[in-house]
Order: C-alpha cells, then sequence, then structure tokens
C-alpha cells in the first residue's frame, strides 16, 4: 500500500509541476467569471435571470464538464502515459520498486484526484460568483452532490483517455484520437438516443438526477453500473496494454 | 504467474464489459419516466380518435399572482366519434367578470352562444366529411419537433418518477429552480415579461408587472394512466419569481389540469334551437350567393401642394353568380386633366371554392394578354377587398399631383 | 554461497533475429561485475530484462533471491539502475527528479539527497531544471538517483557514458569505495575495456546475444598481458 500512496504522490508531484495545470487553473477561473458576467449581465439589462439561486453553479458545470475539463483531463493522461513513454522518463516510474499494477493504478488515482481538484475548484468559485452576482442563497448541499456525481463519467472519459494512449504510441495521435471519440460518443448520443445507455457520455448531465425534489434511485444506480462495468473494462484493458510494453 | 496476470486483466475486462452491456441493456429496456409519459400520451390520443365512440374531456387553466385569481377557465368538451359531433361548454372568469360559450358542431348542424349576445345557429350544406378531430401525434411536424424535444429533454427525462397503484399508473415530475435548465428558464422568462404578462396586460388585469429578476421558481406535474393505458387525468403547475418596477417580489403561477371521463358513455345531444336565429344552408355564410351580383367602386384620391383631388374611379362588378361560377369585370375611369394612356379594363370567370372561407380567386389576362392571378374577399356589409397581383396603377403623372391614394377597398354601388 | 543476481536461460529476440539466446549468469555478493560486449551484442536488453523494463521471451532474473517476473517490488527493493540513459523529468529540478526516487523508498531524508548530489558533484545545480544539463551532468544525475536509496545492487548500463576523464575517475573511485565500504554488488555493462579493468573483479563477455567466458579479473590478468587481449581471444578475433 506504502509503494501505491508514493507511486500516487509521483503523479500528483508531476502533475502540479506542469505549466499546463497553471494554463488549466486560469481558464477555470476565466470561464466561471465569463459565466457570472453574462448571467449578470442579462439579468440587469432584461430583468431575466437565466439561472436561479442555485444555478450558477450548475450552468458552469454544464458547460465546463463538456468543454475545458475533458480537455484538460485528456492533456494530462496523454502526458501521463504516452508523454512519458515517448521521453523515455516512464523509466524512472517503472524501475521504482512498484509492480506495474501500483503504477498504473497510481496514474488513474492522480488522475482522478485532478479531476476532483478541478471540480472542486470551479464549484467554490461559482459559489463565490453566485454571491457577487446576487441570484441569492444557493442550495450548497445539492450542488455538491451534483459535483460528485460529474465526477464518474469524466473518470471513465480519463480512463478512456488512457487505454488510448496505451494503444497509440504518440502524444499527438493519442490527443486527437481521445477527442474524436469524446465528440463521436457525443454524437452518437444525439443521433441514436435508442444506444444512449451504452454510452458513458450519456451519463455526462446524470447529476440532474438529483437536482429535481424527486431522486429516481433506480435510475442512478443503473447509471452507477453502466460506469462501474466501464470502469473495469477499461481498467482490465488499458492494465492489459500497459503491463505487456516493452521500453 | 505472469500469465496470470495478464488473463486477470482480460477476465476483468470482460466482467466489465458484461457488467456494462446487462445494466446498459436493463437500463434501455426501462427506458426513462418521460418516454413511457410520452408514449402513454400517444396512446390516449391514438386510441380515443380511432377506438372509441365517445368520450369527455375536461380542463382548467387557473392563472394567479401572490395566489389570488386573476384567469379561470374551465371547459368540458363532449365527443362524439361515432356521431360525428361535439358539443363544448366554457365558462371563463377574468378581472371579476364571468363570460360562458357553448359549441355544438354536428353533421348538419352549427350552433355558437357567447356571453357577447353571438347567438345563433347553421344548417349546413353538407354532412361534415372531415375527421372531428385529428390525432396531433401523426402530424409530420409534431414528429420532427418531438426529435428536437428529446434531444433537448436530455437527462431530465429520468425526472418523472413512475408508480403503480391499483392497476393504474402514475406519473409524477418535479423540477426546482436547481433542476430548470438555464435556456429554459430564460426563455420562459422572457415568454412570461413580454407576452404573458407584459406590461400593458398586467394593467388591464391589474396585477404587477414582473420587471427584474425572473425566473422559473417550480414546475411540477402529475399524470395518472388507466388500466387501459389511456392518461386520465393530468395536472401541470409552474410558477415564477419576479419584482415589480418598485422591486417588490410577486409569486405568478399557472395550473392546468385536464381529465378524461365517460369513455363509451358520453351521449352528445345539441341544445333546442327555439329562439336561435337560424340560417338556412342556401344562405350558409361561407358561399358567395346572388346577392352580391352588383356594381363596386374605389375611387383614387391625388395630392397637390393645396389638397386632394379626384383622379378617377376604379370599377368592379360581379356580374353574375351561378351556383359556384362566380363572373365578373374590372375597369378604371379617369379624370381626363390627369389620364394618360387607357385605363386597365378586364373581364374574369371562376369557380367558388366553398372551403376557402370569404376569398375568390380568379385569373385574367392584363393589357399584353398575360395571364395574372387576382382575388377578392367579400364581407357582410356588401363590401369588397380587391388584390390584383400586378401593377394597376395607369394615373396620370400631372405635374401639381404629388401623390396619389388608392386602396384595395371597394364599396357596393346602390342605384 | 550468497548470490545477488542469478540469470537463468535469458531469451528475448527481436524481429530483426537481433536479442540475447539463453544468457545464465550469476553474481555473487560484493561482486563488481563487468559486463564486456561490442555494441548491439544485447547488453541493453539483457539489463532491461534485469529492471523489469522488456519481458524476456525465456528465463528468468533472480535478485536477493526473488524473481523480477513475480516478485518485482521485493527484487527491486534494494536496486539502484541506470538503463541505456540518463532521462530526469526536464520540467524538473534535479532535486525534484531526486524526490521522486526518495518517495519509493521508506526514510530517505533530504540530507541523503544533498549528499547523493555531493556525491556526484552536481549539488551546486540541486535546484536548476534539467533541461538545460549537459549529457555528463544528467550522467551524473542518474548515478545520483541510483544510489539515493542506499541500494545493495546497482545495475549501471555504461554508466560514464559522455563523462570527462575527471568524472568517470571520480565516479570509479565513488563505485570502488561503496563496495568496498558497504558491500554493494555492482553489474556495470561498458564498452570501455580500460575502465572495466581498473573497475571490476570479474569480468563477462556478452558477444551476438550469447553469453562467453566468465572470469575473475585477477586470473585473467595472470593469463593476458590485459583485459583487452583476454576479450579479443574470447571473440576469436586475430590480429
Amino acid at each position: 500500500m506504502n509503494k501505491l500512496k508514493a507511486v500516487y504522490l509521483n503523479e500528483v508531484y508531476k502533475i502540479s509541476k506542469k505549466k499546463k495545470i497553471t494554463v488549466a487553473a486560469v481558464l477555470s477561473v476565466v470561464a466561471v467569471a465569463v459565466a457570472a458576467v453574462a448571467v449578470y449581465l442579462v439579468n440587469n439589462f432584461s430583468g431575466i435571470r437565466v439561472t436561479g439561486s442555485s444555478e450558477l453553479s450548475i450552468l458552469v458545470l454544464q458547460v465546463m464538464s463538456y468543454t475545458l475539463i475533458p480537455l484538460f483531463v485528456t492533456f494530462v493522461a496523454v502526458d501521463m502515459f504516452g508523454g512519458e513513454f515517448s521521453d523515455v522518463t516512464m523509466k524512472i516510474t517503472l524501475t521504482a520498486p512498484a509492480t506495474r499494477l501500483k503504477i498504473y493504478l497510481g496514474k488513474i488515482l492522480a488522475i482522478a484526484s485532478f479531476i476532483a481538484a478541478n471540480l472542486l475548484a470551479i464549484m467554490v468559485l461559482s459559489l463565490i460568483a453566485s454571491f457577487f452576482v446576487g441570484i441569492g442563497m444557493p442550495n450548497v448541499v445539492r450542488i455538491f452532490f451534483a459535483y460528485v456525481l460529474a465526477f464518474f463519467p469524466l473518470l471513465i472519459y480519463a480512463m478512456t483517455v488512457v487505454l488510448i494512449s496505451n494503444l497509440i504510441r504518440g502524444t499527438t495521435g493519442a490527443f486527437m484520437v481521445s477527442i474524436l471519440v469524446f465528440l463521436l460518443f457525443i454524437g452518437a448520443g444525439i443521433l441514436f438516443p435508442q444506444i444512449k445507455s451504452f454510452l458513458f457520455t450519456a451519463s455526462f448531465d446524470w447529476y440532474r438526477l438529483v437536482l429535481g425534489s424527486f431522486i429516481n434511485v433506480g435510475k442512478l444506480l443503473r447509471v452507477f453500473m453502466i460506469l462501474a462495468g466501464y470502469a473495469v473494462m477499461l481498467f482490465g484493458c488499458g492494465f492489459y496494454l500497459f503491463e505487456k510494453r516493452d521500453l | 504467474m505472469n500469465l496470470s496476470k495478464k488473463s486477470t486483466a482480460v477476465l476483468s475486462a470482460v466482467v466489465g464489459a458484461a457488467v456494462l452491456a446487462t445494466s446498459a441493456l436493463a437500463d434501455a429496456l426501462i427506458g426513462s419516466g418521460y418516454y413511457s409519459l410520452k408514449q402513454a400520451i400517444k396512446t390516449t390520443s391514438a386510441t380515443l380518435i380511432n377506438e372509441t365512440d365517445n368520450f369527455t374531456v375536461s380542463g382548467k387553466i387557473v392563472m394567479k399572482v401572490d395566489g389570488k385569481e386573476i384567469f379561470v377557465s374551465e371547459g368540458t368538451m363532449k365527443y362524439d366519434i361515432a356521431g360525428g359531433q361535439y358539443v363544448e361548454e366554457s365558462t371563463t372568469t377574468e378581472m371579476d367578470e364571468t363570460s360562458e360559450s357553448y359549441i355544438y358542431n354536428g353533421p348538419d348542424l352549427y350552433i355558437h352562444k357567447d356571453s357577447r349576445g353571438n347567438n345563433y345557429a347553421t344548417t349546413r350544406v353538407k354532412g361534415s366529411e372531415e375527421k372531428l378531430i385529428e390525432d396531433f401525434f401523426q402530424r409530420e411536424d409534431v414528429q420532427d419537433a418531438e426529435k428536437i424535444v428529446d434531444a433537448f429533454v436530455g437527462s431530465m427525462q429520468d425526472l418523472i418518477q413512475t408508480d403503480e397503484n391499483d392497476g393504474k399508473k402514475l406519473y409524477i415530475g418535479n423540477l426546482t429552480d436547481t433542476s430548470v435548465p438555464p435556456l429554459v428558464n430564460a426563455l420562459s422568462s422572457f415568454f412570461l415579461k413580454y407576452a404573458a404578462l407584459s406590461e400593458y396586460t398586467a394593467e388591464n388585469y391589474g396585477v404587477p408587472h414582473p420587471k427584474a429578476n425572473i425566473y422559473v421558481q417550480d414546475v411540477s406535474g402529475k399524470a395518472v394512466e388507466n388500466s387501459g393505458g389511456i392518461l386520465e387525468s393530468l395536472i401541470l403547475s409552474a410558477a415564477f419569481v419576479g419584482d415589480d418596477k418598485d422591486g417588490n417580489s410577486h409569486t405568478y403561477s399557472v395550473e392546468i389540469s385536464a381529465n378524461v371521463t365517460s369513455i363509451n358513455a358520453t351521449a352528445v345531444e345539441p341544445i333546442s334551437t327555439e329562439g336561435l336565429k337560424i340560417q338556412a344552408a342556401a344562405e350558409n355564410r361561407l358561399s358567395l350567393g346572388k346577392k352580391y351580383e352588383g356594381l363596386y367602386k374605389s375611387e383614387v384620391v391625388g395630392e397637390t401642394a393645396d389638397g386632394f383631388v379626384k383622379l378617377g374611379e376604379q370599377f368592379f362588378e360581379i356580374t353574375s353568380v351561378d351556383g359556384a361560377t362566380v363572373t365578373g369585370r374590372y375597369y378604371e375611369i379617369y379624370n381626363p386633366e390627369y389620364l394618360t394612356g387607357d385605363g386597365k379594363s378586364f373581364t374574369f370567370t371562376t369557380i367558388q371554392n366553398h372551403d376557402d372561407w370569404n376569398r375568390i380567386s380568379f385569373e385574367y389576362a392584363d393589357e399584353n394578354g398575360d395571364s395574372k392571378k387576382g382575388e377578392f374577399f367579400y364581407y357582410d356589409a356588401a363590401n369588397i377587398q380587391l388584390h390584383l397581383y400586378a401593377q394597376n396603377n395607369a394615373y396620370g403623372r400631372a405635374d401639381q399631383i404629388v401623390r396619389t391614394f388608392s386602396d384595395s377597398n371597394f364599396a357596393r354601388v346602390f342605384e | 554461497m550468497d548470490n545477488a543476481i542469478v540469470i537463468n536461460g535469458l531469451t528475448k529476440k527481436y524481429k530483426n533475429s537481433r536479442g540475447i539466446e539463453d544468457v545464465s549468469l550469476t553474481i555473487e555478493r560484493g561482486d563488481i561485475f563487468g559486463f564486456l560486449g561490442p555494441n548491439g551484442a544485447g547488453k541493453t536488453t539483457a539489463m532491461k530484462i534485469m529492471v523489469g523494463l522488456m519481458k524476456p521471451d525465456r528465463g528468468n532474473v533472480l535478485i536477493n533471491g526473488f524473481s523480477i517476473l513475480t516478485d518485482y517490488e521485493k527484487a527491486m527493493q534494494s536496486v539502484g539502475c541506470i538503463i541505456e540513459s540518463v532521462n530526469p523529468l526536464t520540467y524538473m529540478t534535479a532535486y525534484e527528479n531526486m524526490k521522486l526516487v526518495a518517495r519509493m523508498h521508506d526514510h530517505v531524508p533530504d540530507a541523503r539527497i544533498d549528499e547523493c548530489l555531493e556525491q556526484t558533484g552536481i549539488l551546486k545545480f540541486k535546484n536548476e531544471r534539467t533541461k538545460n544539463f549537459s549529457l555528463g551532468m544528467k550522467q551524473r544525475l542518474g548515478i545520483a538517483m541510483a544510489i539515493l536509496p542506499n541500494p545493495k545492487i546497482l545495475i549501471l548500463d555504461e554508466p560514464l557514458n559522455g563523462m570527462d576523464v575527471e568524472g568517470m575517475v571520480e565516479m570509479r573511485l565513488l563505485f570502488l569505495r561503496m563496495a568496498k565500504e558497504g558491500g554493494t554488488t555492482f553489474f556495470i555493462s561498458s564498452h570501455l575495456i580500460h575502465d572495466i579493468e581498473l573497475t571490476c573483479n570479474k569480468v563477462g563477455i556478452l558477444y551476438q546475444g550469447k553469453r562467453l567466458g566468465v572470469e575473475t579479473t585477477e586470473s585473467i590478468l595472470q593469463n593476458y598481458a590485459s583485459l583487452e587481449n583476454y576479450y579479443l581471444s574470447e571473440v576469436g578475433f586475430n590480429e
């Protein structure tokens, strides 16, 4: 367990040292600020609230979870696998006394932490912004649960990128294919709603399930099982490739 | 051991895929409350229209501001599909004034009564062959709109809860301010502010006009489906919150309810026509009668620096109405002082179409012999409105004329 | 007998039919083993397999009695290594790179990081990003990272690559001191015969993917004028 923790800490350390993280943080702040200003202006000029008291955070979540967060996740995940393999820095990680399973798991946990930190940051920022915009007291508990739920499909996407990055050598290719897969899944969900249940992207806004006054527990459970199935499958496939890869 | 590590990875991939496939399949099969409700609405519509003899639909709309009712409308519609007739009765209370209306629509009788004293009955020329009501969901535009709505609703479709009770299926949905999507919020708030309760309307009703901070506070709905798959009751309510010009907050709400009752146990019987003005089929206002035969005139006026002068007259004559065949002519007579060239003139013959309400279209040949289209509308007070889809102003352009005026309204010339 | 490294019938074939075939070796504890061979003989392949970067087609490697294939963590617990080249994370400083290694082992204080950087002569570059390091500096950093957790076994692939003469002597002295004072076992590959002769007490030759003789440096020098002569006679090279 100590080794896993050490791998995890090393990976988090690596992510935190990258310039891309600063860019991600700045862009997140800008995105929240833009949303807040837009909502404020619409209310001031037309008297129409685009969002109710809690909606600014949800609006920000909806926009970010389809755009910037997947983009950052793709960068980080591709860097962590394809990137390290191509500049051979993976050697430092692999020759440390930890099994490849622990390294693989540690890396995925680090990406998961990155997603969680990103969500936490925009949640806090958007809550602060909603006070400034003056649209009343947000329902913090519901917003928190919504953000927690938004985490899972993003993690599944991250694991998909990890799989792709272990399948395709070269970072640019892996990056492109990942984005393409993301868009294809979303497109397929819109064009063929009958296969939606099979696509993890369809659950990107499943947090809406906890926003109404009625909580559809059955549906929550089914989506959770679908995501869990994805997680196990992607972990298995990704690890298989990672394990058998020679450096 | 090396092999087993790989096979464990493969095994977990297979197990994961199996879990994914089964739960996704289950999810797809269970569907959402939204889809089953949509299906129920379609089934109800199709069953009532195609498979029942008669039924009753009653509905009610209530609008409130801060809990005070400002508009209430209640109605009952009894449909006799087999007999091709229906009765519609409604009571509306607006600004403390109550009005009632009654409509009977049968194969050979139409009765309309309203609070303003427009009470009359009309006998029909021919039996109504068109369907009494059309299945809304079979229309192509509705089917296309449905797909757009489906995509838009997205994950919200799972916010509709279903429940079974005594063989009846219950649909319940509730959106709070956290769950209403921003776009829906903004559009419906916009609709409330500028259309449903615009400044003018609000003043008429004597209620505060929502000016700022408007948002959807709550939307909820409930529907009951009976064992036959028919939705027998539906309740929808929505509440908006907004500030008036003084900054005071008000709640604006609307409730809509509908019930389907007495399936195959509804009798539709028109009220007695005694005391009503009866219009016979021959005088049916839906067709141009012989009484419209005659000459109609419209004056062309010019403006000079000093005032207005008459430039000439345009004449439209309905020379004969023989059943459906209508013949007529058009000509212009100008004051020679202003006329340059000949005035336009033509004759036409056309067949009137009874479905076209009070409109008759015709074709004519213009001065170059080209075929042009025209149409005229006829009104109760022997007035005609004529539209010619060609330039028809051969007016003089004497220097002193600043502008000319002519319109399409022709008045009957009485001898 | 206490063996540090046991290599058993190691085979790995590449598609171009190069690679290694049926290589077996036993390194006793405290040995400084010199792995000699021309470029492309398969030294790096063998060493990649030894530290788990590559999977063999056949055969096994035991380090401290633990199989690299099934007991990776235990086998690598007290191993430091440089394989092929040193590739530090360029967006991090020397210290931060060292920190990555330190975290993977218990009780490696920051003082130990300084100590290793001092021993390899790059302490003054501790807080500089490795992006601008020269090949020699990178090599020194690689050695610092390898020795950081006080490993009992060091597997070093061309460790003196790109270093100046001064550096080579410094590192050689460091290795010898570690072997003498800490009883550290070394497995060093090199194509520099003179360097192997000065550093190693045992020499093994890998030629065209196959292991040739293994002898102590002492006995070689008794029978041959130099290690070079022994090497040439082993690979069957006639002047």
